[in-house]
């Protein structure tokens, strides 16, 4: 068998390209999830907003808003939180070589895409059951 | 004999070795199966937009006239707009689908130009969503403004 002198153990090991592939998603990455905390404290100013301009009229809808609003908050802020960490400890992992750091940071990663599949098939889910109700419906009606 | 170990661990570079494998490869399948959904549900636009401006205009043809030139004038452009709208997400979804291709690739082969390929592509899906985002924060402020 010949030996390359060259060749490590960890053949499978991150080059130079690949530093900079990860260090540069983590910096879009930081960005994504920074816009995403500023777009949340947007969203309650605006639900605020709307609460306050509709006065005694908001009435019932204030509290169908209030929970769609805190729903969708709590699944952003999660999503967010999760894809800043990731972000974090991939650009810590890189600047100081840490194998602590990426395997959090990537852990991270997948954890943010899990969260964001998860997410995914309960939307499906709802859609489905949404369109069940309508064509039933329908049919009720002799459609 | 401690202070020789611990120089040892850190002359080590970062490494793509158990955990980390294991980690990419949950990306990769999720990333797959977050992509697909977008795909398909960017068909599905396509089809209930396709179907949607028929209906629109039939339903103006029957007016006749100015009617039939708004119908014909609308429907295309809706058309068009469902039409760049779905292209335009299927892009950058593509982007996320050849990165979980390319990661799974390279964990098989062991190939780092493999994982490289994967990572550019994901970077190139964040710098994407990231640029749609602010984009969407702006409006969302200017509305809230104005």
């Amino acid at each position: 068998m010949e030996n390359n002198p060259n060749s490590s153990i960890f053949n499978f090991g991150p080059d130079e390209e690949t530093k900079s592939n990860l260090s540069v998603i983590a910096r879009w990455a930081n960005i994504n999830a920074i816009v995403g905390f500023i777009g949340i404290g947007v969203t309650i100013i605006s639900f605020i907003a709307t609460m306050n301009s509709l006065g005694r009229y908001a009435g019932s809808f204030a509290g169908f808003g209030m929970a769609n609003i805190a729903l969708s908050v709590a699944i952003s802020l999660a999503l967010n939180i999760t894809l800043f960490m990731a972000a974090s400890n991939v650009k810590k992992a890189i600047d100081n070589s840490s194998q602590a750091h990426f395997e959090i940071g990537i852990t991270k990663f997948a954890t943010y895409f899990k969260v964001a599949g998860i997410i995914t098939i309960i939307v499906l889910v709802v859609l489905v059951f949404f369109l069940m109700l309508g064509i039933l419906s329908g049919r009720g009606r002799g459609f | 004999m401690e202070d020789s170990q611990y120089d040892h661990l850190t002359e080590m570079d970062l490494q793509l070795e158990g955990e980390v494998r294991h980690q990419f490869a949950n990306a990769a399948i999720w990333s797959k199966f977050i992509s697909i959904v977008v795909f398909s549900a960017c068909g599905l636009m396509l089809v209930l937009g396709i179907m949607g401006g028929m209906r629109f205009f039939n339903s103006m043809k029957r007016l006749g006239g100015i009617g039939y030139l708004f119908g014909n004038f609308t429907g295309t452009i809706l058309l068009l707009v469902i039409l760049f709208v779905a292209a335009a997400i299927s892009l950058v979804y593509y982007f996320l689908f050849n990165f979980s291709r390319k990661i799974k690739s390279a964990l098989i082969s062991e190939d780092i130009n493999e994982l490289n390929a994967g990572l550019r592509s994901l970077k190139i899906f964040f710098i994407i969503t990231t640029v749609f985002s602010i984009l969407s924060l702006f409006n969302t402020i200017a509305k809230l403004v104005w």
